[in-house]
């Protein structure tokens, strides 16, 4: 529970963060991350926040659900939690690395790590929901 | 390329590490699975790697062949202009100006491509679309002018044949023309079919302009000529060496921001704070490092249109070749890129020069007494103008990019008298134009700017705003206002009514003009370029609402069997705007014979429309009657060769 609690919280930061340095290259129009041209850009980064914000919370829920079910299968437990940190780094992590280099409205080859992310993330889901159920 | 499998290896590894810390059997077996599933995304990584790289360098092959766009001069595209301006970058892109030209693909391209063979001249061209390219396989013309400039004239069909990529296009809202490279630079030579869009027909090239078809069709380079008014800040830049070989850069492909706004590297650079940008957005100054043809005065804002929208001489030809305009948005064109007025500068030594090399350039432009003729010329007629000369109008009196539809961008409530009328407000309309109010007779425009210019297969306003004179008809040949919406009347009749109503001055005329129809004269006797209007006006509306329908369709089917393609499409068309001719067929570049037959079936369809509504010999309308004089004025044709020059 301490180590999704303490996840969730950091990573809510950094990608608060990181919503912030968005943010500023709106208010300073910068070229690259604005311009018609580097559109996908835009776009991959927005989705690398929204997941990773979202991502961090739900480790925060993860944290609490935890604590709420003491009796959960501690495989089932396991499995989960370590799928959730993978996801929570290759899904907005894919995001962002798939904007770095962009291929016009093609993301980058980081943009494949996404799929692998959402697997991973729909085990952590459905593991826990069983366990909620149970 | 190494950086970004540089990413994907730390995020990957940065993920795997939780999962290969888990303890116990069956974590290994899930960490195995997912190993694998790693495994498969490398795999999948590098195959898109391949792809995305083969992908690159082709279209780097490709572009080194096409325009480029960057160029010096503080230009930085449209790109930069959303961020800040969403409003005005979303009307622009939806414009016509946008889409001028550029490159060739499948969102730009809305001709049909897939198996079409075309035939000119007894040559083949078959056209092709492979995946999101546009091919022709045609003759290979650079041999062919090879041999003709050795003196040997090659026959249809003996033509070596080669494959060339479509490049890039021009137009995209009547038409769309093509270019293909040439074989060094970036040269781009015109294909020689182009694609009318309503029609949904490649037709050749010469049939889309008013040229005479005796004349040898010319060989269109884009580099030189399209890219003055077709793109934003255009550099030809020929090697000094070889001027065949150029190396062209544009700002951007199409017409875009700065080409009105001028370069926009400066006001970017100005307005990065967000703190300065809040400040002037509450404050009433002006961005003095971007220009607004808006806040312009009138000559300077007009002047930003008329860089392209106008006949222009340039004095300093080399620098422009190497350097483009030296123009700039809020400067006096007149310094750098003077328009021409032949009326004005008839005598001057560059005007002299350029007759001497080529006898028709001011006919092919201009009428006699010096008023533009063609389309797309539209500050020439402005700068004639009275309006303007003594008064405040510019273009955007009346036309306006960022609030008006694409078709003409005539400004929100300009498509009426209200645009007159803000300085004419004393005007009582009906009085003073002795028509019914809101009859098409009291539309300012149709007196003051009738469709006396030709191009785009279709009439167009004239820009000069002017009164019907008869006189000025009887001298230069330019149908007046009124017989082009009375098309049944007369000069006589007209410059009667100018008399009475204006105190114009009577004007002599010959038996003819007192007899006939103007319209009906213009269309067997005149040159191509007025039986070119005359077809025109014979489908539009208001024309026939006035003089009557059923006596025009002779005209027309005469004027299928025009020598000019340009005025037996224009006829056709009209024709076609009769309801007894809705669903004629006819193809317009067919050979003599068709055309005949055509002309036949005309009438053949005419001679059963029952109650004429014109039984007057002004308009030759009992056609059998008066068959000889019909003949006799098609004798008297004005056959000149023409070349409007668009």
């Amino acid at each position: 529970m301490r180590r999704h609690l303490k996840f969730g919280w950091w990573s809510l930061l950094f990608f608060l963060t990181l919503g912030i340095v968005l943010e500023a290259l709106h208010a300073l129009k910068v070229g690259w991350y604005l311009n018609v041209s580097t559109a996908t850009r835009r776009l991959l980064w927005t989705l690398a926040h929204a997941h990773g914000t979202l991502l961090a919370l739900v480790h925060i829920a993860f944290g609490l659900t935890i604590a709420a079910l003491p009796s959960w299968n501690a495989r089932a437990r396991n499995t989960a939690s370590t799928s959730l940190v993978a996801a929570s780094i290759l899904l907005p992590g894919g995001f962002f690395a798939g904007g770095i280099v962009i291929y016009a409205g093609d993301p980058g080859l980081g943009i494949l790590l996404v799929p692998l992310g959402a697997v991973l993330l729909f085990t952590a889901v459905l593991l826990t929901a069983r366990g909620a159920s149970r | 390329m190494k950086i970004e499998w540089l990413l994907f290896a730390v995020v990957l590894i940065a993920a795997l590490i939780p999962i290969f810390r888990g303890k116990g059997r069956s974590w290994r077996f899930t960490g195995l699975i997912l190993l694998g599933s790693v495994v498969v995304t490398i795999a999948a990584a590098a195959a898109l790697q391949k792809q995305l790289t083969r992908r690159s360098q082709l279209r780097e092959q490709v572009m080194k062949t096409l325009p480029r766009e960057g160029r010096p001069g503080g230009f930085v595209s449209s790109d930069s202009c959303q961020a800040c301006h969403p409003r005005e970058y979303h009307t622009w892109h939806r414009s016509y100006h946008r889409t001028m030209t550029q490159y060739a693909a499948p969102e730009s391209v809305k001709a049909k491509f897939d198996n079409v063979t075309l035939e000119y001249h007894g040559e083949k061209y078959r056209l092709e679309k492979r995946r999101d390219e546009f091919w022709a396989d045609m003759p290979d013309m650079d041999w062919k002018h090879a041999q003709m400039a050795r003196g040997r004239l090659v026959p249809a069909g003996e033509t070596p044949r080669v494959s060339k990529r479509i490049g890039m296009l021009t137009g995209s809202h009547h038409m769309q023309a093509f270019w293909y490279s040439g074989p060094s630079g970036n040269i781009q030579i015109g294909f020689p079919f182009v694609y009318l869009l309503a029609d949904q027909k490649w037709v050749p090239r010469n049939d889309s302009f008013l040229m005479d078809p005796a004349l040898p069709a010319p060989v269109q380079i884009w580099n030189n000529n399209c890219v003055q008014c077709h793109t934003t800040a255009g550099q030809p830049r020929p090697q000094r060496a070889n001027k065949t070989v150029m190396d062209t850069h544009v700002a951007e492909i199409g017409i875009s921001c700065e080409a009105c706004h001028g370069p926009a590297n400066a006001h970017i650079a100005e307005n990065r704070n967000p703190l300065d940008r809040f400040r002037f957005h509450h404050s009433a100054g002006v961005d003095k490092k971007i220009i607004n043809p808006a806040r312009l005065d009138h000559r300077r804002s007009s002047q930003v249109c008329g860089q392209c929208h106008g006949v222009k001489w340039i004095p300093a030809q080399e620098r422009w070749q190497e350097e483009g305009f030296s123009f700039r948005p809020g400067a006096d064109l007149d310094q750098s890129t003077p328009i021409l007025r032949p009326v004005k500068h008839a005598e001057e030594l560059f005007v002299k020069e350029t007759l001497k090399r080529d006898p028709t350039f001011l006919s092919d432009r201009f009428w006699s007494d010096g008023m533009v003729r063609v389309s797309g010329r539209e500050f020439n007629g402005l700068t004639e103008s009275p309006c303007f000369q003594r008064g405040t109008l510019s273009c955007v009196s009346c036309h306006s990019m960022h609030d008006s539809a694409p078709d003409d961008q005539l400004a929100r409530h300009k498509e009426s008298n209200a645009a007159c009328v803000e300085c004419h407000k004393s005007i009582r309309v009906a009085e003073h134009t002795h028509h019914a109010a809101n009859s098409s007779g009291s539309l300012c425009y149709n007196c003051h700017m009738p469709h006396t210019t030709y191009g785009l297969l279709k009439a167009i306003r004239s820009h000069q705003i002017d009164s019907p004179s008869v006189e000025t008809s009887s001298k230069t040949g330019r149908p007046n206002a009124c017989n082009l919406c009375h098309l049944d009347k007369t000069l006589e009749w007209t410059s009667a009514h100018l008399t009475k109503w204006y105190g114009a001055k009577p004007v002599e005329l010959s038996a003819e003009d007192k007899a006939h129809s103007a319209a009906a004269l213009l269309a067997l006797k005149g040159d191509a370029g007025q039986r070119a209007l005359i077809a025109w006006h014979m489908g539009w509306k208001p024309a026939q609402e006035i003089s009557g329908r059923k006596w025009l369709a002779p005209y027309l089917g005469q004027l299928l069997e025009d020598p000019y393609g340009t005025v037996r499409y224009v006829a056709l068309r009209s024709l076609k705007s009769l309801p007894e001719f809705r669903r004629f067929e006819f193809d317009y570049i067919s050979g003599p014979d068709e055309r005949r037959r055509a002309h036949e079936d005309t009438l053949k369809i005419w001679r059963d429309i029952k109650d004429l509504d014109r039984t007057a010999a002004e308009v030759f309308v009992d056609f059998e009657g008066t068959r000889n004089e019909w003949v006799k004025l098609l004798e008297q044709r004005n056959n000149r060769s023409m070349y409007l020059q668009e």
